[in-house]
């Protein structure tokens, strides 16, 4: 699947999201952060919208780079990556302002990330 | 120009801390108390955050009776998920997707699914950098 580089150099890739239940979907534009070890974190009104309250697991802590501690609601979230969906662990805190996806699914995936020559790939391993 | 002001009780653990960061960072104290400020109040008056309260009142009734069943969950049924609405166990299942559309349905405003197993515990994920909008 072919992503893009936002005006700021960050790398995007617009993946569609369900809840475990599929009666709800988003198409988001999410950053990718091999900093965030989880599945995805999304603002919380997305949160909200795909229902995600009706599945939540036990709360989370969220540790930032700085030390810095923060509550995370905890839920799952299905993302379909090269027509293939995959289960993955979704978070949401207040104040989050765009969606990422982390390390938990990246490393399911093979990432090409030239941003010289404006490509950016991400492909589900076999 | 910022102004003056006397705040009593403040932590002085706190205060040493945040002065030390301070001098790492090349910033006065003033700056690093204005960027707290600043980081408190966009939790604070988000549009969603009585949303969240809302929410959170539920977690916590779900979550005591998870915690008031748990020997008897461990006994019975281990390796299983519950699902827990309105302060009730709803529903008791082996495989996931199952007991997500069971509790979909059965449940309007919030619904705790734990898988069944030892030790239950809270997971600590590393975000990275820090994602939360600081209100500027």
């Amino acid at each position: 699947m072919e992503g893009r580089f936002s005006q700021e150099g960050e790398p995007i890739i617009n993946l569609k999201v369900y809840n475990p239940f599929k009666s709800k979907s988003e198409t988001l534009s999410f950053l990718i952060d091999t900093g965030f070890a989880g599945g995805i974190l999304l603002p919380f009104e997305v949160y909200l919208k795909l229902g995600l309250q009706l599945c939540e697991e036990l709360k989370s802590k969220g540790r930032l780079a700085t030390g810095f501690e923060v509550e995370l609601r905890t839920s799952k979230a299905i993302l379909v990556i090269n027509g293939e969906e995959i289960l993955c662990t979704a978070y949401t805190t207040l104040g989050v302002m765009k969606p990422l996806i982390g390390r938990e699914l990246l490393k399911k995936t093979t990432l090409k990330y030239e941003p010289k020559n404006g490509k950016l790939e991400l492909d589900l391993d076999p | 120009m910022g102004k003056t002001v006397a705040i009593k009780n403040v932590d002085i653990e706190l205060y040493r801390k945040i002065k030390a960061i301070a001098a790492l960072e090349g910033k006065t104290i003033g700056e690093i108390v204005n960027d707290a400020l600043r980081t408190w109040l966009s939790l604070k008056v988000n549009k969603y955050f009585e949303e969240w309260l809302k929410l959170e009142e539920c977690y916590e009734i779900n979550y005591d009776c998870l915690k008031q069943n748990l020997s008897y969950l461990f006994e019975k049924h281990n390796g299983k998920y519950v699902a827990i609405c309105d302060g009730k166990i709803v529903s008791i299942k082996s495989e996931y997707y199952d007991i997500a559309k069971e509790t979909a349905q059965k449940c309007e405003r919030h619904a705790l699914i734990v898988k069944i197993e030892k030790p239950l515990r809270v997971r600590t994920v590393d975000l990275g950098f820090p994602v939360i909008s600081v209100g500027r």
